[in-house]
């Protein structure tokens, strides 16, 4: 296993965020939404959920499921505050 | 808290009078969740959006205890959902790459120095890229070798969980005891992870 610079600079990348103690992808699952509705409203994020934004940034696939969700919920606040307003 | 999730607990619990009426209101908020976080994107027609939720009913309903009232009972589900649909989407989409195809072609093009660098930069940058291959091949097992090797060619984490026979957490989890054990051997080496960017981005610079 020989990597080019492309997966060089990956691998490195990948390495210097890797800490001792990371949640995994099913702990992600159990954490995101409540990370998603902080983030959406501009709520601080508690140190324990801190855990959440390390994993988005190592895991791919969380992260894009992660994205959809924010996009989703933002698009029904949206909706929410549309249907809501006075004509 | 979000005790109004608690409500949705309950009313979805197999001796609930309610529940079927919970079942009916949870299917459409997922389906429209979904539909959302889902628009546009080639592969999701109704009928895989239909199987999507209906495959993320049961998931909802066989971890109901998980739901810890953190966040609306909603937005868990729709998360649970949009796991479901995105890891049958990356399913479809890599079905034809397998790790044997990986691992046979032998990988990765080996790295060469750029033409006109400075010798006693090629020569540092030469001598830890032999040191990264050995001790990918010294420090990591076959089924770690194997994951980073399908983790850097982009395959995704359900893909390498599905073809090594391993659940989604495992193959994290696997990553990230390589990750530790690759850090642990170049620092022991004495390189810190800086000097290793370094030495990768003089050159490249």
């Amino acid at each position: 296993m020989v990597p080019g610079d492309d997966q060089i600079r990956a691998l490195v990348n990948a390495l210097s965020i890797t800490r001792e103690h990371e949640i995994d992808c099913s702990e992600c699952l159990d954490m995101v939404a409540e990370f998603a509705e902080r983030e959406l409203s501009n709520r601080p994020i508690p140190d324990a959920l801190e855990t959440v934004r390390h994993h988005l940034t190592r895991c791919g696939e969380c992260r894009e499921e992660y994205e959809a969700l924010f996009t989703t919920l933002k698009r029904m606040q949206e909706q929410e505050e549309s249907e809501g307003r006075p004509d | 808290m979000n005790t109004a999730g608690f409500e949705w607990q309950k009313r979805l619990a197999p001796d609930s009078p309610d529940r079927e009426s919970a079942l009916r209101e949870l299917r459409l908020f997922m389906l429209k969740g979904v539909r959302a976080g889902l628009f546009r994107r080639p592969g999701t027609d109704d009928d895989f959006l239909e199987d999507v939720v209906q495959s993320a009913m049961i998931r909802v309903l066989d971890h109901l205890d998980r739901f810890e009232g953190r966040s609306a009972f909603t937005t868990w589900a729709i998360a649970i959902a949009l796991r479901v649909a995105f890891t049958e989407l990356r399913r479809k989409h890599w079905n034809n790459v397998s790790l044997d195809e990986l691992r046979e072609k032998g990988a990765f093009p080996r790295s060469e120095a750029a033409s006109g660098s400075d010798p006693h930069e090629a020569a540092a940058r030469h001598s830890l890229i032999t040191l990264l291959h050995r001790i990918i091949r010294k420090e990591l097992s076959p089924h770690q070798r194997d994951m980073l090797l399908a983790e850097l060619n982009g395959m995704p984490h359900d893909e390498i969980a599905a073809q090594m026979g391993l659940t989604r957490n495992a193959v994290y989890k696997l990553g990230h005891d390589a990750r530790r054990a690759l850090r642990r051997a170049l620092e022991a080496a004495g390189y810190g992870i800086e000097e290793v960017r370094n030495v990768l981005e003089r050159q490249e610079g």
